[in-house]
């Protein structure tokens, strides 16, 4: 019964699929404007029939209907709810249900949200349909607005968005009709369920999978806007300006999702760290770089005009390698650790991979006119040179990134498979490149558009620079002497406290200029801005990850000790006391926790409860981490082993410094994310209603209006006060 | 070519050598051999180096289990087999028969020495464990 429903729910969403494609095409070719309409119409049926499918899967999840093979292989009766819930992405089936799911959803919102504009365009004809002679012109003018719109129709949706992203999202319906069935049944039901994997039974694994899909499923949404200007043979910058919030949106996602998966990894895996390198790692860093870049490089084009062809190439290549990093991990090309199996999957996605790559080609260089940029380079040391530097600098980690993480097949193809590379060749140029990457991070935002940006940043970086050697002096002087710890001091100090003395001096001008309170002005500063406090947000979090890194990465402490009970040793500074080991019964799941009183040279104590745990239903044994977080430093404990009589256990003792600032950082990301995302709104709506911001702050003159320009007045009075 | 386009070329040819330079010099440390037993043995170039072993472990001689701090086993190829100690924790997976990936080097005795071990896990997202009402109906 539920597996029909899914049957037919995912039958109906490829049967819209091809339906919306065809209407949409149509739409653009023959200039029919119902027919856009009726791919929209198709568009929402499917995220109905895609809400239906998933429904019924979390349906048979919750109630533990052991017919679906899904159900039976990721859950067992005694499993909290809250992970039966989860395990809906727990394997592949499910995950790519979610994704296409997701990518109709969002497909319906922003064609939804285009409509507007749409109606706009189209009711002139209609109404004017008695008249032949002004029908003639309407109509011609109506097909351009489809097929070749202009300046004139800013606002006009291209006929080939409702398209493509009917194509993404009817292909993954195909996918699970075809090679991977979520709703694949039983002959003979099993009694109860192979439960989930023990390592997935953690809070973290509950949102890390569902963030990466929203971040993959929203970068579908960007490229197809893009497709859709090129194919119109749109010369305007519309379509970076309706993509921010996806691009936004979408890197906000995955930065969460790749954090909290580094952070599961961290808690769960009990090898002390929380990047290994690892194909399935590398393939959700891939489309975070170049989408990172892709954000940036969306701005110049915005506000200058350039860098088009540039962001065209980004943005879809920040789509295929959404689907790239999943044909590699899931085709089973890859030896990786996470070895997935083999499945026909692989080839669907390289089929997908393919043509889309192809297009995309083809239709770069056929439209590469339309991507000329509307005005040269004025310096290098302009904002527009840095974030081509940035920019660069990202392509590059992504391509090495790339290349070692495909580096395997060609081992294999040159005939020497045993030629294998450690996390050791990304640390080497990864690191290097990344801490440059963090330089012009911190110079960058000193600069404005245009020429003329030495002097400023002549200006701008004394404090700074004076600032970061004492850094490095002091860190000399407290005995730091790797040169990479040294060089990430030096530039961590130095972006923070360009951003910090900005924001300074930004709410001291206000607060002169206002004669507001200094508190007053410092809360007004940032709601004027908060695109450029947003991003500032992020760039701090960025140099809190860097220290993390650093920290944790060439100073972390790791030892074996065998600790028998009521017996004292030395780990580092603290000196740890096997208190007991004591034996319970959990749902799922037996334990043995052993209680490890760890005391610090201060004198503070903590008793940690590192466990072995021994889940019945899949006959696994896992090692439950316990750590003792600090700003300063971690101390982590796994155990290895227990003996029989519970009188002695052997423990693995890490002490990481500063690793909790890589998941500060990452929290502080998000929240400057979020700023930039509060920036956006208004500007939402300016790209929805097609018209330019000062024509549509026009419409709204008043008060608020005149006090709104006073303080994008005042903003740049702070910035040349500098 | 203008001026303005020259000095951007430039830029990105210093910038792209640097990391061409870095990558190569990231190859020439940052890799290890990674064989399957029975070609590890049978080459004896690879004995006096750090390597990673591939094989099965052997259900003989399998003194380790998870939840235990010390492993010997026997890792088996295809043909022959060799005997391997580990010191540290062992991976939630490791079992007789599973697939497993040791890091180390050979000592005077013909003991591979692992310090890190690691098995072919069944992946975050495809935990199948053998006994899987899954795995039996679908074999």
């Amino acid at each position: 019964m539920t597996a029909d429903v899914g049957h037919l729910s995912l039958a109906a969403v490829v049967l819209a699929a091809g339906l919306a494609f065809l209407s949409a095409m149509a739409a653009g070719r023959f200039a029919i404007p119902g027919l856009l309409k009726v791919a929209r119409g198709l568009t929402l049926a499917a995220a109905g029939f895609y809400t239906l499918a998933a429904l019924a899967l979390w349906t048979a999840l919750v109630n533990s209907d052991f017919s679906l093979q899904y159900v039976a292989r990721f859950t067992e009766r005694a499993l909290p709810t809250g992970y039966k819930l989860a395990a809906f992405w727990a394997g592949q089936e499910g995950s790519l249900l979610l994704w296409g799911w997701l990518v109709a959803v969002m497909s319906w919102l922003v064609l939804r949200q285009e409509d507007k504009y749409n109606a706009a365009i189209f009711d002139r004809p209609l109404n004017d349909r008695q008249d032949e002679g002004k029908r003639h012109v309407a109509h011609s003018t109506l097909r351009d607005a489809v097929w070749h719109p202009n300046q004139a129709f800013p606002g006009a949706i291209p006929g080939a968005v409702p398209g493509v992203l009917a194509l993404v999202w009817g292909f993954f319906a195909v996918l699970m009709l075809f090679a991977a069935d979520p709703f694949a049944v039983f002959a003979f039901p099993p009694e109860d369920g192979g439960g989930l994997n023990p390592l997935l039974q953690h809070p973290a694994m509950i949102a890390h999978p569902p963030l990466l899909f929203v971040g993959y499923a929203g970068y579908t949404i960007p490229f197809a806007l893009m497709v859709g200007a090129l194919v119109a043979g749109r010369k305007d910058n519309q379509w970076i300006a309706q993509s921010r919030v996806w691009l936004l949106g979408s890197w906000i996602f995955l930065t969460c999702g790749i954090v909290l998966g580094a952070w599961w990894a961290y808690l769960e895996l009990g090898w002390g760290g929380y990047w290994a390198w690892d194909p399935v790692e590398n393939a959700s860093l891939l489309p975070w770089l170049t989408g990172t870049a892709l954000m940036h490089s969306a701005m110049v084009q915005q506000h200058r005009g350039m860098l088009k062809i540039w962001n065209a190439v980004l943005t879809a290549l920040t789509f295929l390698l959404c689907i790239f990093g999943t044909y590699l991990t899931r085709s089973g090309v890859i030896q990786s650790v996470h070895a997935f199996g083999e499945s026909p999957v692989g080839d669907y996605f390289l089929t997908f991979l393919g043509i889309a790559t192809v297009g995309s080609m083809v239709l770069l260089v056929v439209r590469r006119k339309l991507l000329v940029s509307e005005r040269p380079l004025e310096g290098l040391v302009g904002r527009e040179g840095f974030f081509m530097g940035a920019n660069l600098l990202l392509t590059i980690i992504m391509v090495t990134t790339l290349g070692g993480t495909v580096s395997p097949i060609v081992a294999e193809l040159a005939g020497r498979p045993q030629f294998k590379l450690e996390a050791g060749f990304y640390n080497n140029v990864v690191v290097p490149m990344g801490l440059i990457l963090v330089l012009l991070m911190a110079t960058g935002p000193l600069l404005s558009y245009g020429a003329g940006g030495d002097q400023k940043l002549k200006r701008g970086l004394f404090v700074p620079m004076v600032l970061a050697l004492a850094g490095v002096g002091i860190a000399v002087a407290m005995g730091l002497h790797r040169p990479l710890a040294l060089c990430s001091v030096g530039v961590g100090v130095l972006a923070v406290s360009v951003v910090v003395l900005e924001y300074v001096r930004a709410c001291l001008a206000w607060r002169n200029i206002e004669g507001e309170m200094l508190l007053v002005a410092a809360g007004r500063v940032i709601s004027a801005s908060r695109r450029r406090y947003g991003a500032q947000l992020c760039h701090v979090g960025v140099v809190l990850m860097v220290a993390g890194i650093t920290g944790s990465g060439l100073f972390q402490y790791e030892s074996l000790l065998d600790l028998k009970a009521g017996q004292e040793q030395q780990a580092g500074r603290y000196t740890l006391k096997l208190e007991r080991v004591k034996e319970y019964r959990h749902e799922n799941y037996s334990a043995l926790d052993a209680a490890v009183r760890a005391t610090d040279p201060a004198g503070g104590s903590i008793v940690l409860h590192p466990q072995l745990r021994h889940y019945p239903r899949s006959d696994q044994v896992s090692a439950e981490v316990a750590v003792r977080p600090g700003w300063r430093e971690d101390l982590y404990m796994t155990v290895a082993e227990v003996t029989p009589d519970g009188l002695m256990v052997v423990l693995k003792v890490i002490i990481s410094p500063l690793v909790s600032w890589i998941w500060i950082g990452g929290a502080v990301m998000l929240c400057g994310g979020l700023l930039c995302a509060l920036s956006i709104s208004p500007g939402m709506k300016t790209a929805g209603t097609g018209l330019p911001v000062n024509e549509r702050a026009g419409a709204k003159a008043g008060k608020g209006q005149a006090k709104g320009q006073r303080r994008i007045s005042l903003i740049d009075t702070c910035e040349q006060s500098k | 070519m203008t001026h303005m386009r020259i000095k951007l070329v430039v830029a990105a040819v210093v910038l792209l050598s640097a990391a061409g330079y870095l990558a190569v010099a990231g190859i020439g440390r940052g890799w290890i051999y990674m064989l399957p037993v029975d070609q590890f043995l049978a080459d004896s170039q690879y004995h006096s180096q750090r390597v990673r072993l591939t094989g099965i472990v052997s259900r003989e001689e399998l003194d380790a289990s998870p939840g235990k701090a010390t492993a010997r086993f026997r890792i088996a190829g295809e043909k022959e087999s060799l005997a391997v100690v580990y010191r540290g924790v062992l991976p939630d997976m490791f079992r007789a028969d599973a697939e497993v990936i040791a890091e180390g080097r050979l000592d005077a005795k013909g003991t591979f020495v692992a310090d890190t071990l690691m098995t072919k896990c069944a992946s975050k997202y495809e935990a199948r464990p053998a006994n899987h009402p899954a795995a039996t109906e679908q074999k």
